[in-house]
């Protein structure tokens, strides 16, 4: 077969997707059966069926890769359900799988079979975020140097800033217990209480070790002050007003040598 | 505008974060080294962009397709150690 021009090959891999993909597009297999070569022992459309599977099998090992504390909430075939109706719903876009099953949080809060876990969506939100701040890059140490060179006057308009894959995760349900007692090799077995209150989680990574922190409500309030990009002057003066007595002063540099805080820039004065 | 109060923990916050920076650079060439040895322990996760041809064949281990049965949306999994008021309300 003669290598097709550019603009055929865009039409023949939409063909080609069109007919692996979880749909199969009959039409799509019908047009693409006469270019296609058999190996003998199958048929065209035995051929594609394999490479159907395969994609698919492909998909689910991912989002069980990504997802296993919401398998093991559900088991294996109330998760196997539930990934081949998202399957059937959201493809793979990025040449990236790491990239694949973001949408999966979101899609369980619509998923009728799971209305009674009013949960899963949380725990399966907090186990995108892990995967992601996993895989993140590395991120320089916070610059001493720089910091140092910045005029006391402009103190007041620094905006210090997050470990770029950090993220700040509410739940109202303890989805940081659940996600304990689902580990592999624990053996916890004490029931887990929805009534003992939710969880703000502050997930980010400490070298190469991926962390859930649970921040006391000062720190929270100064890591969303921070997430939001507010300047530090901003954030010291809405502190002070505050019925909470936060100290930014003690918390700052407490954050910086965690690593909480991995940058600044200078905002608007 | 900014207080008194707000200016002085200003002050006191980037002064503390300078004085930490002091100490930071005599300890830095340690703790680089401690990274290091963590990476060599392994901890990373298996990559997902492999083929993971030896978990399971190029058919999958997915190739039945058609829609789930009832039954399969019955949880089976580690959820009945949840327990609790809003678990029952929801229910």
């Amino acid at each position: 077969m003669p290598t097709p021009a550019p603009s055929e090959l865009t039409s023949l891999q939409t063909l080609f997707y069109a007919a692996i993909s979880q749909a199969a597009d009959p039409a799509s297999l019908a047009a693409l059966e006469p270019m296609l070569h058999c190996s003998g022992s199958l048929s065209v459309k035995e051929g594609f069926a394999a490479y159907r599977g395969s994609v698919k099998g492909k998909l689910i090992r991912c989002l069980e890769d990504i997802y296993p504390v919401c398998q093991r909430l559900v088991g294996d075939n109330f998760f196997g359900g539930l990934t081949e109706q998202f399957i059937m719903t959201y493809a793979s876009v990025s040449p990236d799988l790491g990239d694949y099953g973001a949408e999966l949080p979101a899609f369980i809060k619509t998923f009728t079979p799971a209305e009674a876990l009013p949960y899963l969506a949380d725990v399966a939100q907090l186990e995108w975020h892990w995967h992601r701040v996993f895989n993140a890059p590395d991120e320089k140490a916070f610059d001493m140097q720089a910091l140092s060179q910045v005029a006391a006057e402009q103190w007041e308009s620094l905006v210090f800033q997050l470990p770029r894959s950090s993220v700040l995760l509410r739940s109202i349900y303890p989805v940081h217990r659940i996600w304990e007692a689902n580990q592999d090799g624990v053996t916890d077995s004490v029931p887990v209480d929805l009534d003992q209150g939710g969880a703000n989680l502050f997930i980010w990574r400490d070298g190469v070790e991926t962390r859930i922190e649970m921040p006391g409500d000062g720190e929270w309030r100064l890591l969303e002050g921070f997430a939001a990009r507010t300047t530090f002057g901003q954030l010291c003066a809405d502190l002070d007003q505050g019925l909470a007595s936060v100290d930014a002063s003690v918390l700052l540099p407490v954050f910086v040598k965690r690593g909480w805080v991995k940058s600044f820039v200078l905002g608007e004065g | 505008m900014t207080s008194a109060t707000a200016k002085t923990a200003i002050n006191t916050a980037i002064s503390s974060v300078l004085a930490l920076g002091l100490v930071a650079v005599t300890s830095s060439e340690a703790l680089a080294g401690k990274a290091g040895m963590e990476k060599c322990a392994g901890i990373a996760k298996a990559g997902l962009n492999d083929c993971g041809t030896s978990k399971h064949s190029c058919a999958g281990k997915a190739t039945v397709s058609g829609d789930p049965e009832e039954w399969v949306f019955v949880p089976t999994g580690t959820c009945n150690k949840i327990v609790g008021g809003k678990l029952k309300m929801a229910n």
